[in-house]
This record gives structure tokens, sequence and C-alpha cells, in this order.
């Protein structure tokens, strides 16, 4: 057979390793500010693009899709084309990748720092940029398929499979969650209300988790480990056992993170059922990278590389221990709105996906720059450093998850709650110090890294086109006999595509239709009315600012939740909720039923400086809220929206909304006035008034307890 | 032996340390205050690292012995008899300091200058790390001192404790010896990437099928056979069980009060109605009581009435509407009395910065339910 020469083109990996490596030092150094931030309110600055409710966003995307994205496209335009032979398909797609997707993160720095969001964790980008997202995951799509198509290798390893399954998944998870209606350029609602808002984006949020953060992360490791350790993979057969159960089970695990809300029973229980089946087909990934080291521990001693490997499987193991875990339902009552959230994913991202990277970089550096690396040493103290990092950032968010839950929960003899929410919030204060400090450890054992990488590269010369060869593949193909059934699926990768998207489809179809079709299991009540215009407004602000990043507005039915923030929230109450704002951690308290729990001069007071109505509070100040006029043009494409999403604002309710916006304005201004407040009613600290006095008010319930009684 | 012996000795300091520490730190963490929580830690970060410390000098013990004898051998032991003697008493130091830490601790909580205290847990906890890094070099640069068999005698000693674990692990994992790889080999070949097709450990296929079965038992148990409780039902529970707790404690109370029974408390009651009211009220109704957000309530015009069970009851249940929050879940009925009585006694104070009258004058005299002239003894409401 004649072999056919080709090139493999080394600067996309190369440019796309800087990437990674440069997103990677910006995120975690604003993951850091972000730490500080928590114990150190004055380094919110008082202005609005460095505080917390902004950062924090900015932190989780820039970590998630542009320093793990950047490493998950490092990895596929590596290995991909040597695992097939072939280079891959387009120069020209690869380069639109690659700019397009960093074009993407800086608009995504600059509009999330300027308070444009759409209000959903880790989909925060407004619908200009999610488009881009599309189209550029399309052309990554078209490049890796064009390059699986003219392969010259007859089979697709297993790494191959995983980035096919991430792709489709990611693409159908992005698309369906971005589903909003757009009221300007920089704004939109989100299609879907409350309990179904929160169904779809927990759907997607955990699975971004999973297809974003964990099995492209799988296809790096099954690539890069084994040649690394120079050892044969442990068990083709396990790899195909936990592909396959792995994609199938944890799309249907998203719930979990809704136990104990309004969400409707069946669909939590699904999401605790589906998580602990998890457990296995997670394990797999695991079990067989470190099978694969069977016989090359000796290697693991010297080799900085496959130490980082060998603590990001572990830890990629520990992770996926207690997540499965923290779905049961008594487990999930002390995790969810803690710090132990934040513990348990940083484990994963620190531990998994960063030192994963670490990892390649360590191992792709030095060949593609045709040299070793400039220190072993630097190497393994960066390893060092980063593992003292990550126990440093966990421990003391363990310690404050538990030791805020037992104080939480606290009730006195005569039935009172013994701790105010500020009392817990000093309290873990000085572990959000530990975490910061954990946080920055981690971070500088990075800038060793980059010392180390640029070093290595000036010390080599790049290598930019490597030559190979290898024969075409014949048109007619017999498998040999007594070939394993899934040697055919191997061979095939439309037919993996498919495959991949049925299996992945299912859990979400079951767990979301019964959701928006079923009338029942989202009851409606009738004195939960719609939003008025300054309220919307203020609702608008309220995202704007990120609070759902520190509070809740999700009370859940347990004694000390009722009795501290009042009666637990019911489905029905969120059905005008474009999109929800139940939050996922409480560093403040729930704002379910905030409304009419303090006059509206203490929110004035409060939103300027909160120590001043609330000692020891670490919130930020919000003194631009005083300055800034209301955009009451808005107002009517706003309510123009929501009614085509189906809030039941009258025919032609547009152009009485200003005139009602503006009395409602006027009458809280005026209110303020008797308390010697004196403010212009077009300020937007009036309309964030509003809509936090609204809060909660729509059912009237029982609030008095048994303890009157 | 002489390591066996130095482990065991290391181990009993260890086991004693430990059990000491945990008997120090165990009032502190039932203590309520909850800003000690944090120097709990501390303390447990220290102990911790302090077993590091312990376990790191005695391996540098160990170097240093095989270092010292091969420098006896080149004649040269003055030198490093010196060092030696240093490193001990660092180390020493070191474990002396730790075992004052506990100490430190017990005194120190009380005191109000926690912040200082907590500072120089972080600075116990830098040192450590210090004294942790120059250990792990002095170990390096001992190990390296042309001894290399130095660090296979430790290796070869560990097989012994380990053999019947390897085998365990073997069988349970259902391992291919690896010379007997070849068996198994796939004969994939991708950019040089083999496969092997050893089986899946049977633990894993077990385990996995168990948690599918546990999975299908809980859906069954929940929503099946409806055994377990769903969320509202489980808080339906557990508010009928602080209810039962609720009313025995009120049976427990000798005197109760509440809106209907209440009157003015003596001068303790007051004084501690006013450490309340510091630490919650401020905020809305000034440090003097003279008003802010909240009305002013030193002077005699109220919102809604002024008698004693007034004030209790607007303290209990609060004024929503008017941004007064319902306080009974935070306070207890005594507490509430304190406050109401502490408030009461604020009247005509004529604090700076006074508030303007709001609501209508308040006669005490004219309402018969006002029952403000007898005073209660604190003592007997408070239950103590």
């Amino acid at each position: 057979m004649e072999l056919q020469k080709f090139t493999y083109d080394n600067r996309m990996p190369r440019n796309f390793a800087i990437a990674t490596v440069l997103w990677g030092a910006v995120g975690m150094l604003v993951g850091v500010l972000a730490a500080f931030q928590l114990a150190f309110p004055s380094l919110n600055f008082g202005l609005s693009f460095t505080t917390f409710g902004r950062i924090r966003p900015l932190h989780t995307n820039a970590v998630i899709f542009a320093f793990v994205g950047n490493g998950i496209f490092t990895a596929v335009y590596y290995s991909l084309p040597r695992l097939v032979k072939t280079p891959m398909w387009s120069n020209k797609l690869s380069r639109i990748h690659f700019w397009g997707w960093q074009a993407i993160i800086v608009a995504a720095a600059v509009t999330l720092l300027m308070g444009f969001t759409s209000g959903k964790e880790y989909a925060e980008l407004e619908w200009p940029i999610d488009i881009a997202i599309t189209l550029v995951w399309v052309v990554f799509g078209i490049n890796m398929f064009g390059t699986i198509l003219t392969r010259r290798e007859r089979h697709l390893y297993v790494a191959i499979w995983f980035y096919i399954a991430s792709w489709v998944t990611v693409a159908m998870l992005h698309i369906v969650n971005s589903f909003e209606l757009p009221v300007s350029f920089f704004k939109s609602y989100s299609w879907y209300a409350g309990v179904q808002d929160a169904l779809v984006q927990w759907w997607y949020g955990h699975n971004a988790v999973a297809f974003f953060l964990t099995t492209p992360y799988l296809g790096l490791m099954y690539y890069f480990l084994p040649k690394a350790a120079e050892r044969p993979v442990y068990s083709y057969r396990l790899s195909i056992i936990h592909f396959w159960s792995l994609i199938f089970l944890y799309i249907w695990a998203g719930p979990h993170h809704l136990l104990y809300t309004a969400l409707p029973n069946w669909a939590q229980s699904l999401g605790t059922a589906f998580s602990i089946m998890l457990l296995l087909p997670s394990w797999g990934g695991m079990i067989n990278g470190l099978f694969t080291l069977r016989g090359a521990w000796d290697k693991v001693r010297e080799n900085p590389v496959l130490k980082f490997f060998v603590v990001a499987v572990t830890c990629y193991g520990m992770a996926t221990f207690e997540g499965p875990m923290l779905s049961l339902k008594n487990v999930n009552a002390i995790s969810h709105y803690s710090d132990w959230t934040i513990a348990h994913v940083h484990v994963g991202a620190l531990g998994w996906n960063g030192f994963l990277t670490f990892g390649m970089m360590y191992w792709l550096i030095p060949k593609l720059f045709r040299t070793k690396l400039y220190s072993i040493k630097l190497a393994a103290t960066h390893f060092w450093i980063g593992t003292l990092g990550i126990i440093l950032y966990a421990v003391p968010m363990y310690w404050a998850a538990f030791r805020s839950y037992f104080m939480m929960k606290a009730f006195t003899p005569s039935g009172q709650l013994q701790y105010q929410f500020i009392d817990i919030v000093q309290t873990v204060v000085p572990f959000y110090i530990l975490r910061a400090i954990g946080g920055t450890i981690y971070l500088l054992g990075v800038f060793i890294m980059v010392y180390n990488l640029v070093k290595t590269a000036k010390q080599g010369n790049f290598l930019a086109f490597e030559d190979a060869e290898a024969p075409a593949l014949e048109k007619k193909y017999k498998s040999p006999s007594g070939s394993f059934w899934h040697s055919v699926i191997e061979r095939k990768p439309i037919m993996l595509l498919t495959l991949s998207l049925v299996v992945v489809a299912i859990g979400g179809m079951v767990e979301m239709v019964p959701t928006f079709l079923v009338k029942s299991n989202i009851p409606t009540i009738a004195s939960v009315k719609p939003y008025t215009p300054l309220e919307l407004q203020g609702r608008d602000i309220y995202i704007r600012e990120g609070c759902y990043n520190c509070h809740s507005q999700m009370i859940r039915p347990f004694r000390y939740e009722v009795a501290r923030y009042g009666e637990y929230s019911k489905a029905g109450e969120f059905v005008y909720d474009h999109p929800f704002q139940w939050g996922s951690k409480r560093t403040g308290p729930d704002l379910a039923r905030e409304g009419g729990k303090y006059p509206d001069s203490w929110h004035f007071n409060h939103m300027l400086e909160p120590v001043s109505m609330s000692p020891g509070s670490i919130m930020p100040n919000y003194p631009w809220l005083y300055d800034n006029v209301l955009d009451i043009g808005s107002t009517n494409s706003k309510i123009h929206a929501m009614r085509k999403m189906g809030v039941p604002y009258p025919e032609g309710y547009e152009s009485i909304a200003p005139s009602d916006l503006k009395a409602q304005a006027t009458a809280i201004a005026d209110g303020l006035k008797k308390d010697k407040i004196e403010v212009k009613s077009d300020k937007e600290i009036i309309a964030l008034i509003s809509y936090l006095q609204r809060l909660g008010r729509d059912i009237k319930t029982d609030t008095t307890n048994y303890s009157n009684k | 032996m002489q390591l066996i012996k130095k482990i065991t000795a290391t181990v009993i300091f260890l086991a004693t340390s430990i059990v000491s520490m945990a008997q120090d730190a165990k009032p502190v963490a039932t203590n309520a205050d909850s800003s000690l929580d944090a120097d709990t830690m501390l303390v447990v970060c220290i102990g911790l690292l302090a077993i590091v410390i312990i376990s790191l000098a005695n391996t540098l013990l160990f170097t240093m012995k095989y270092y010292k004898e091969k420098i006896r051998v080149e004649k040269e032991a003055s030198n490093t008899g010196l060092k030696a003697v240093m490193l001990i008493a660092l180390s020493l130091a070191g474990l002396s300091a730790m075992a004052q830490a506990p100490n430190l601790v017990s005194n120190t909580v009380v005191t109000e200058h926690a912040s200082a205290f907590r500072m120089i847990l972080y600075i116990i906890v830098g040192l450590e790390m210090v004294v942790i890094f120059l250990f792990t070099r002095m170990i390096k640069f001992f190990m390296k001192s042309e001894y290399p068999g130095m660090v296979k005698v430790v290796v070869k000693k560990a097989p012994i404790i380990n053999i019947n674990f390897k085998k365990v692990w073997d069988k349970v994992n259902q391992f291919k010896p690896i010379e007997e790889e070849a068996s198994v080999d796939t004969g994939h070949s991708y950019d040089g990437i083999h496969e092997l097709n050893n089986v899946t450990p049977p633990w894993f296929k077990v385990a996995f099928l168990l948690s599918i079965a546990v999975a299908i038992g809980y859906l069954y148990r929940y929503h099946v056979a409806k055994s377990a409780p769903l969320p509202e039902e489980e808080y339906r529970i557990e508010m009928a069980e602080a209810k039962e707790q609720h009313d025995e404690f009120i049976k427990s109370q000798k005197s109760n009060v509440d809106e209907n029974t209440v009157a003015m408390l003596d001068a303790d009651g007051i004084a501690a109605g006013a450490a309340l009211f510091k630490s919650n009220c401020v905020a809305c109704h000034g440090a003097a009581g003279q008003g802010g957000v909240g009305p002013n309530l030193t002077d005699e015009f109220w919102l809604h009435n002024g008698g004693i069970k007034d004030v209790f009851k607007s303290i209990k249940y609060g004024w929503k509407e008017k941004g007064m929050q319902a306080w009974e879940s935070t306070f207890s009925p005594v507490q509430i009395a304190q406050l109401a009585s502490y408030i009461k006694s604020l009247k005509g104070t004529n604090p700076t910065g006074a508030k303007a009258p709001q609501g209508e004058v308040y006669n005490e005299a004219k309402d018969s339910s006002a029952t403000s002239k007898v005073v209660m003894d604190s003592a007997s409401t408070t239950g103590k």
C-alpha cells in the first residue's frame, strides 16, 4: 500500500496552549480577587464593574470557557490529527475557530463587567454572544468532522468518542438553555420562567460540568496520559462501558441542584437516583487512568507530568464520589447554598481540570518546541504548591459549610433562632481569608509554570509543520471475523455522533417535557400577579448587579428556613420570573420574602452602605444606583416582550406603563422624604427598592408560627 | 531496629498530643461564641502541621545519622555535630511551641482580643510551614550526600507489611501480571497508544449493579411505596416535633410572658434590654432611640400606642407594612419584655438629633390596660 505524506500543523495547538495558559492566569487572578472581596468588602472599590456580583460571573466564565475551553481545543487540535493520521481538515476554519473563540472571551469579559447578563449561572452571556458561540462551535464541529471523515485510521480511539459526544451535547445544552427573547441589543429575557427555567438552567449547568469540564478532559486524559506514561490503556472494554453509561446517566442528574426547591418531587427524585448510578461510570475513567499507570509508578516519582496526571485523576475520583453523596437529600440539605458546593467544584476544577491541563502543558510545550522542559525542579515545585493550594482552598470551605449549617439551624429552647444571619457571616469570614490564601498559592504555581514554559519555548525551536506518513484507507473494509460488535460504531463517526445525541437527549426530554406540559407540576396561584413596570425595571437592575450570586430566592421547607425567611416557596410563585433567580449560594440571606421586611428607607441606606444598617455585613456598596437615572425608554419593549412570553399584561399596556412606573416611583420617593431622605424619583435605586419590596408578597400566608399560639 | 523504635516513640508522642489537644479544643468548639470557631480550626491546622514536622524531624535525624557516619569516615565530624545539635534544638523548640498552643487557646478565647490572637495563630501556621520547608530541604541535602543506597534501605523494609495488601489488591482487580500483558493486547495502535483489553474489575461491576439497584429502590420507596417522606411531609413532621418540644418548654417554664401579662421590668431587665437594643435595633431607631429609619422612641408620641403591652406587641409581631419586622422568631418573650422595658425607660431622655414626632400622644393614665407601674422581678421571669 502506498504511503501518503502529509504534515500536522502545530501552530494551532501552540496558539490554543498559549491562550489556555494566559486566560487561565487571568481567570484565576479574578477568582482570587473575588475570594478576597468576600473577606474584605472594601476590595469592591465602590465601582460597578469591580463589584463581586460582576466579578464572580467573570471568574466562572473565564476559567470554564476560556481556560478549560482553550485547554480542550489544545488537546483536540494536537491529538485528533495524530489519532486519525490526517491534518486538521481546514486551516481557515481552524483560524476562525481560534480567533472567534478568543474574541468571544474578550467580548464576554467586557460585557459581563458592564453588567450585560442574562442572569443565568454559567450562561450569563447575552444573546449576540450566545449566537457567536453557536457559530464558532459549529465551525469547530465542521472542522472536527471534516478531519474525522478524511481520516487514514479506520477506527476511532476512545478519546475521539469523548470529543464527539462532548461536542454534540454542548451544542444541544447551549442552544436549549439560551432560548431567550431579545428586548435590545444587550438585553434579553429567558424564554422559560420560574420552575421550568430552573430545570432547564440546571440541566444545562450540571451538564456544562459534565460535557465541558469532564468528558472532553477524559478524552484529553485518554491521549496524554498513556503518551506520557508510555503505557497501553488498561481496558478497552471498560472504556466502552464507562463512555456510554457516563454520557447516558450524566444528563439526568441536573435536578439534584434543586432538591427541596419548588421543582416537582418526581423530578428531584430522578435527579438523585441518576446521580447515585453515576458514581461508577465516573470512576470508570479514574480506574482506566490510574491502572494505565500500572508498571509505570516508578516514572511517576520523577516525571512531573505524570505527577500532575495522578493527582488530577485522583481529584476526579474524589469529586465524582462526592457528587453522588451531595445529591442525597439529607446531605444536600446541608450542602446546598453553602460553601460546601464551592469546595466541591474547586476540587474538581483546580484538581482535575487544572492539574490535567498543567500536565498536558509540561508534556506538550517541550514536544512542540523540540526541547526538554526548562526546569523539572520548578515543575515539581509547581506540583507541590498547587496541591497545597487545593488543600488550603478546600478544607476551610468544608469547615465553614458545616459551621454555618449548625448555626443556621440552631434554635434556643424557647423556639427562637439562636443566630442572626449576620452572626453566621462573621463566623465564616476567617475561612474566606484562608480560602483566598489557598487560591493565591495555587495561582502562584501557575505563574511558576508560565515562567517555566516560556523559558522552555525560548530554549527550543518551534516545529510548525510536522511531517508524517500513512497509507490511505481502502474503500472496502471487511472486519475480521470475531471482532467486537462495538468496533462497528468506532468506524462510523456519524453513527457515533447520532447515537451520542440520542443517548444524551433522552434524560433531558423525560424531565423537561412533563414539567412544561403537565399543568399539575406547577399549580397556579391566583394571587400571583405580574410585576409592575417599575418592579420589572428593578428586577433587571437586580439581575444586572448579579445579586443572585450571593442571594437565593428559594425558601426550602425546613423549620429553620421558614423561621428565618418566612413561608417556604411554592412553584406557582415564580410563573412570571423570566429568568428565575433562585440562586445557588447564600453568602447573604434569602430574599424570596424580602418584601415588606424593612422600610424603604432601610433599603435606601442599606444599598448605599450595607454596614450602616447591618453592622458586620460583607455586602458591597452600590453608590452608582443613586446617580444612575433609570432607563424608562426600555419599559415599552420589556412589557411587550414579557407579554409575548405569556405574562398577562393587558393588550396596549405598553402605552400606560411609563406613567404607572413614574407614579409608583414618585410614591416611593415621597415616602422616603418623610424619613428625611431626599432622592429624585427617577434614580435606579427607586426601581430596585420597589422590586425588593415586592418579593414574596403575592401569596398571603399565615406567617405566624406555632410559638405565639 | 532503631528506626522502628523511633517510629513507635513518635506515634506514642503524637497520640498523646492529639488526645490532649482534642481535650483542649472541646470546650472551644462547644462555646457559643461564633468567632472562636476559626481559631479551633487554626489550632487543628497547627496540630496537623506539627505532626508533619515531627515525622519530618524524625526522618531528618535518621538521615543525619547516616550523613554523620559518612563524615566520620572522612574525619570531619566536628562541624556537622554542631549542625545536628542546632537542628535538634530547632525541632524541640517547635514541639514545645506546639504543646503550648492549646493552652494559649483556652486562656485567650475569653478575652476580646480574638483577632490579635488569631493573628498569632496565623503566624504560627506560617512558621510551621517555613519549618516544614526547611526540614524537607535539609532532608534532601542529607539524602543527596552520596548515600544513594540509603533511600533503598527505607524502601526495602516496607514490603514486609505490603505483601498481603498487594495480593489482595491484585485479586480484587483481577490484575494480569504485567509480563502477560501481551495476551490481552487488542492490537490497536492509535498514534502509538496501545489498548489492552483487561477485564473490568469485578468489584466495579458489582458496585455498578448495586448502585442501579439502590437508585431503583430510592424511586420505589419515595414514589411507589411512599414509605419515605417527601419534602413537604418532612416539613410537617419537623414542625410537629418542634411544636411538641415547644409545648413542653412552655410547661416547664415557671412564668412566661406574652402581650397580655407583660409588665415593666426592674433595672436588671432594662439593662438586658439595653444590650439587646444596641445589637439589634440601633440601625433603624438610632443609638439612643432618637429614631432614623424607624420612629423616635423617646418622645410621648406613638404610632401604635405606647403602653408596655403595646410596645411588647409591636416588637413581637412587627408592623410589616411600615417596615417594622416581627421579632418573635428572634427573641424570646422575656427578651422582648426586656426590650420593651428598656424602650419605655427612654421616655423623656431627649437625645440629640431626635426625629420629629410621629403618631399620637400616648397617655398612660387614660389607658386602663396599661400596667407599667407594676415592676416585675426580672429574675423570676428569666427563669434562671
